[in-house]
């Protein structure tokens, strides 16, 4: 039997939770990156060795202050990489519960506050909320995901709660009422893994909505502080000196968009894998 | 109840939907207000030391601050916030020291000509790419392309455009034509719109009514306009209201890049400055715009598909 | 087609033909190398931010202050070689104690036509003088702090408690008397920012919130035209008092370019005639050989250069109450100011380890920014013996202007080596200058771009007590150095007190409120066709002379 057939005799929702596992490792792994390399080198001045241009012992060039920048880009990718995970990773428990909530009793008053709260999220500018929240709450990159998370579950509960309503008028969730289970049990143990992926797919889809939040940030001088350096404000401040270095931002952008491409097509290959053939009316 | 029209239900009915419409968005009018009082006055940082500049006298600064009544309680300032707004007085910019509505007003213009852009360029060429693989199929590939658009970050995507605007322009002046700046801040918009609205007519090309019409024998151009494109209508709604916040922030990056002086470089500035007033009315305003668009968009794709005769 | 698709597609192109055609109706003045009269040719000068307001009593950012310093005047002015000169005033005098000064209106002095005035440009005169001064020690003028202290009867305008400066009053049609609360010998000096310009009252009346944004009056060599975009136009004044050379171009436009390599795109265009370098521009466009800046081969085809030492300086600031003396010398006398240079200013910064600018005219410090790490470590043993089980550290704000963020990481690696931890925050400089304001902070890098060029003026607004908070941002107390300081204003100013000057600053450095890194100077990039343009040290452009080749 051919691997290809293989793949293709595992069930669909199998399918689906291998590919969502492997999009999930590959949007992890980056942020462990740094660990494999050494953390002086990222922040050793050698003005002497300013401005280098790409070479074979220095693989991305050197910074103004002369430090490696393919340790900073490594290090700043990891860093960025571990926002985006833990806004993730704060928005997927957030846009599940509220959406299951505002689905499960729709029409009742939890989706009304639910919804209500959705709305008023839409109405406000993402970044806007993120730049305001960080100059109440503080910035820096312990806070930082806690405030990108408590934005962003509003689109995904969104979809979470449309396909709950869509579910909770099916039959077979009749049949567990009928036959007794508490709201709880139904919630959890029926509801919750067919709502997973989708929701996990819209959230993913945002993914580069937070990369460009991060060199926006260090345009108000929020985000990481020095000299740690994320890969957005690493683009941001390269760019400045584009005519004299073009690899300080030309480099990591390239890594920046290797890696948003690989989880957009994933993601896309996901919610494909997902789409189900719906009814046309000609 | 007498009624001449002899429906009495549907008006009553209409009549409550009308008024549950107008108190919902009310409700949602003060969540903003609320959000916006305390986004800028629990900020860190001093109303008044903001208004008189860094080289002020402390006690002059004392007493400006309690002349505007940033020393009373949080709750007395809300009321009296949200009884200014609504009262219509909406105050002076501290920084430009002009009515904060002259300002926006002054600042609008440019950035509704990006958003113009923006939008049009993202419908456009993802209509007209997708027009393209349907009529020639081995084109399919450029979606691919697309891809790429999305994974680029918008700053650098500015910056090229800004650059080689310049560099390839001559005279035209770059802050002048929002040619440039609105494809810059509309083409991850345009990336994301084709690839989704692709996606969404090769299921439409898959299901049966398409092969149905097909083999009625009606013309190519026919079928794109009145089944596909019909069928992905409300998708096109969806996407484009859904990216309309996504373009606004995209614009303060190309504001920032191409210096042009719009709704986000006032933003950015009033952020920096903590110029109040102006990021209240900010958020307000656009937060009533998102409101309206929204309640459109509900009332437009209250029908999930459309029906289309032949 | 259905009706509704005939809308949609005629909302379309009619949206679309809006945004792209409508601002055809302002014609463009980018310049292009065809051969017009080089007088209709315009400069374009590029600026790299936003202008707030170019209202004297508005001014608060440098973009400000170097468009006001072309359309209005105050009393007197900053030169071209640094000094005070005459401007709306062409002499004064003072009572013995400098308590009295007496201000002459320069006759032939006009305001610039105005709508208001309906026909020809009017004469200043000194209602207008005493309107202007009243308005700018108003409660919400921004920039009425240095003066406020200083005319009788200013404090009660700012309160508000009165709408009368008691302290100025008219003499006869051409001559003003001020009255101090103190003996001032500098200030005709004090008054020489385009923050305290002479404007017309007529105008103002008129103009209301748009005086400063959509029009303007003043009597400077140009006349505000328009503000549109990201430009604001200006026109050489006809009825200006002052000379030009004969064949000086008419239009002079400030266009805000806030990317650096933007800004550096559009110069190589030519669409950008005069360019003030940023430390990350100039990196790879000159080079620096013996303190002598020059053009790399590459750029030197496309641009020419000025050089002039400037009045700006970097520094880190120390809370002085809070943190200990001992502390503070040692890492005064620990950084290597030539590396912080290289590291944030390579290609224009000045090593000074004292505040007051180089650039002022025969002032020579005696403070010398030479590291010395011996008496870094004494001073630090002195340090740990007074303080036993302190460990030496600092907590830094850094923001994201003045190379802040350069500066802090380079201390933090110099000071790592003595043991000296340093932490770094970055906040945005708003946030920096609350915290500095409430004194809620260990130490911050800042840089002060001082309008004045006079050091006594600099030793009095930033350090002296009564300055504290801000611009005292140290929050250094010394009663000795206040009356040292008091002092320098009995007299008239001469090379003795500027050697006092120097002595006090001496005192200033060996007690560290702060840390003074560097000075700079200021790298323009100019188009090599225009010629005889010269800057001051306050970063202000002169045109007078200068023209197209």
């Amino acid at each position: 039997m051919s691997p290809l057939v293989a793949w293709g005799r595992i069930p669909r929702v199998t399918r689906l939770w291998i590919m969502l596992t492997l999009v999930v490792l590959l949007l992890v792994l980056p942020a462990f990156l740094h660990l494999f390399l050494d953390p002086t080198s990222a922040y050793e001045i050698r003005i002497s060795r300013a401005l280098e241009s790409p070479s074979s012992t220095e693989w991305f060039g050197t910074d103004a202050l002369g430090r490696s920048l393919w340790s900073r880009t490594v290090l700043g990718f990891a860093l960025s990489v571990g926002i985006i995970c833990k806004a993730l990773a704060v928005a997927m428990p957030l846009s599940l519960i509220l959406g299951l909530c505002a689905g499960f009793w729709a029409g009742r008053w939890p989706d009304h506050l639910i919804s209500w709260v959705i709305a008023v999220i839409y109405t406000t500018p993402f970044f806007l909320l993120v730049v305001a929240l960080a100059a109440v709450i503080g910035s820096g990159l312990t806070v930082l995901p806690w405030i990108i998370g408590g934005i962003i579950w509003a689109a995904p509960a969104r979809v979470v709660r449309s396909e709950t309503r869509r579910l909770v008028t099916g039959s077979f969730v009749r049949y567990e009422r009928a036959l007794g289970f508490s709201p709880i049990i139904i919630l959890t143990r029926s509801l919750l893994p067919m709502i997973t992926a989708p929701a996990a797919i819209s959230l993913l889809y945002l993914v580069p909505e937070i990369i460009g939040i991060d060199a926006v940030l260090s345009l108000f001088g929020l985000g990481a502080q020095p000299p740690q350096a994320t890969l957005g404000a690493l683009i941001y401040d390269g760019l400045r000196r584009w005519d004299a270095a073009p690899w300080l931002s030309g480099l990591p952008t390239l890594l920046l968009v290797c890696y948003a491409l690989g989880i957009y097509s994933l993601t896309s290959g996901l919610s494909s894998q997902l789409g189900r053939p719906r009814r046309f009316r000609a | 109840m007498l009624n001449p029209s002899g429906t009495p239900n549907v008006r009553l009915r209409w009549f409550n939907g009308f008024c549950a419409s107008v108190g919902y968005g009310l409700s949602l009018l003060a969540g903003l207000l609320f959000l916006a009082f305390f986004l800028t006055h629990v900020a860190p940082g001093d109303p008044a030391r903001i208004i008189l500049g860094a080289n002020a006298r402390e006690d002059s600064v004392q007493a400006l601050r309690s002349e505007m009544g940033f020393d009373r309680p949080l709750l007395r300032q809300f009321t009296d916030y949200s009884w200014r707004l609504l009262s219509g007085r909406w105050g002076n910019s501290w920084l430009a020291r002009r009515p904060v509505l002259a300002e926006i007003g002054e600042h609008l213009g440019p950035t509704i000509r990006i958003g113009i852009v923006a939008v049009l360029f993202a419908l456009g060429t993802a209509i007209a790419l997708n027009a393209c693989f349907f009529w020639i199929p081995h084109l399919r590939w450029i979606v691919n392309v697309t891809r790429f658009g999305v994974a680029i970050p918008g700053v650098v995507l500015a910056m090229g455009g800004a650059l080689l605007a310049s560099r390839w322009s001559s005279g035209l002046s770059i802050e002048k034509f929002s040619f440039v700046p609105g494809v810059s801040a509309g083409l991850y918009t345009s990336c994301l719109i084709t690839s989704l609205l692709s996606d969404r007519l090769s299921q439409i090309e898959a299901s049966s009514a398409f092969r149905a019409t097909e083999a009625l024998g009606f013309g190519r151009f026919h079928i794109f306009n009145r089944v596909l494109l019909s069928n992905a209508r409300s998708l096109l709604t969806t996407l484009c209201v859904n990216q309309l916040g996504l373009i606004f922030f995209s614009t303060i990056i190309v504001e920032q890049i191409f210096s042009i002086r719009g709704l986000g470089a006032l933003l950015v500035r009033s952020i920096q400055g903590k110029d109040l007033p102006v990021i209240s009315a900010i958020l307000l305003l656009n937060g009533v715009f998102f409101l309206v668009v929204h309640f459109f968009q509900a009332k437009g794709t209250s029908s999930q598909f459309r029906e289309v005769p032949i | 087609m259905k009706k509704s698709h005939v809308l949609i597609v005629v909302l379309v192109a009619a949206g679309l033909s809006w945004a792209i055609f409508s601002r055809r109706s302002t014609p463009t003045p980018t310049p292009t190398p065809t051969p017009t009269p080089s007088t209709e040719r315009s400069v374009v000068i590029a600026l790299e931010n936003d202008v707030a307001s170019i209202d004297p009593a508005r001014l608060q950012d440098v973009f400000g202050l170097r468009v006001g310093y072309q359309i209005a005047e105050g009393l007197t002015k900053l030169g071209k070689q640094n000094e005070i000169i005459g401007a709306v005033s062409d002499k004064w005098e003072s009572n013995p104690d400098f308590t009295k000064w007496t201000f002459h209106l320069r006759e032939g002095v006009t305001f610039h036509p105005h709508p208001a005035s309906g026909g020809p440009s009017e004469a200043v005169t000194v209602n207008d003088v005493i309107f202007s001064f009243t308005r700018m020690l108003a409660k919400d003028a921004v920039t009425a702090g240095p003066l406020a202290g200083i005319i009788v009867g200013a404090k009660d305008v700012q309160d508000g408690k009165s709408e009368d400066l008691s302290g100025v009053r008219v003499i006869s049609p051409s001559e003003v008397e001020f009255t101090l609360t103190r003996p001032d010998s500098l200030f005709p000096g004090r008054i020489s920012s385009p923050a305290y310009a002479i404007v017309s009252r007529k105008a103002v009346e008129a103009d209301g919130a748009d005086f400063g944004q959509k029009l303007h009056s003043g009597t400077g060599p140009f006349r505000f035209v328009e503000r549109r975009g990201n430009e604001i136009v200006l026109e050489r004044f006809s009825g200006y008092w002052g000379t030009t050379v004969k064949d000086a171009p008419r239009q002079v436009i400030y266009r805000t370019i806030k990317e650096d390599a933007v800004r550096l795109a559009e110069a190589k265009a030519r669409r950008v005639t005069v360019l003030y370098g940023t430390p990350a521009l100039l990196q790879g466009l000159v080079k620096r050989t013996n303190e002598q800046v020059t053009l790399t081969d590459d750029a030197a085809r496309t641009f020419s250069q000025q050089t002039f030492p400037i009045f700006n300086s970097y520094f880190i600031a120390f809370n002085y109450p809070k943190v200990n003396s001992d502390l503070r010398r040692a890492i005064a006398l620990a950084l290597d100011r030539n590396e912080v240079i290289a590291a944030a200013v390579p290609t224009t910064g000045i090593p000074a380890a004292g505040p007051i600018p180089l650039a002022c005219a025969s002032y020579h410090s005696l403070v010398k920014p030479s590291r010395d790490l011996d008496a870094a470590r004494q001073a630090l043993e002195r340090y740990k013996q007074n303080s036993p089980g302190a460990t030496p550290k600092m907590k830094l704000l850094v923001h994201e202007l003045a190379q802040a963020v350069p500066i802090g990481e380079v201390v933090q690696s110099q000071l790592k080596p003595l043991g000296i931890d340093v932490e770094l925050v970055q906040q945005s400089f708003n946030a920096v200058l609350d915290a500095v304001r409430k004194g809620d902070f260990e130490a911050t890098v800042l840089g002060f771009e001082y309008q004045y060029g006079l050091p006594q003026l600099i030793l009095e607004n930033f350090y002296t007590s009564a300055a504290v908070p801000l611009p005292n941002v140290f929050y250094f107390k010394n009663p000795a150095n206040d009356k040292a300081i008091a002092n320098l204003f009995r007299d008239a100013p001469t090379q003795s007190q500027l050697d006092q000057v120097a002595k006090i600053e001496k005192d200033l450095v060996e007690d560290a409120p702060g840390v003074f890194l560097y000075q700079t100077s200021q790298t323009l990039l100019i188009d090599p066709a225009f010629i005889g343009l010269t800057c001051n040290a306050a970063n202000f452009i002169d045109l007078s002379v200068a023209r197209w080749k």
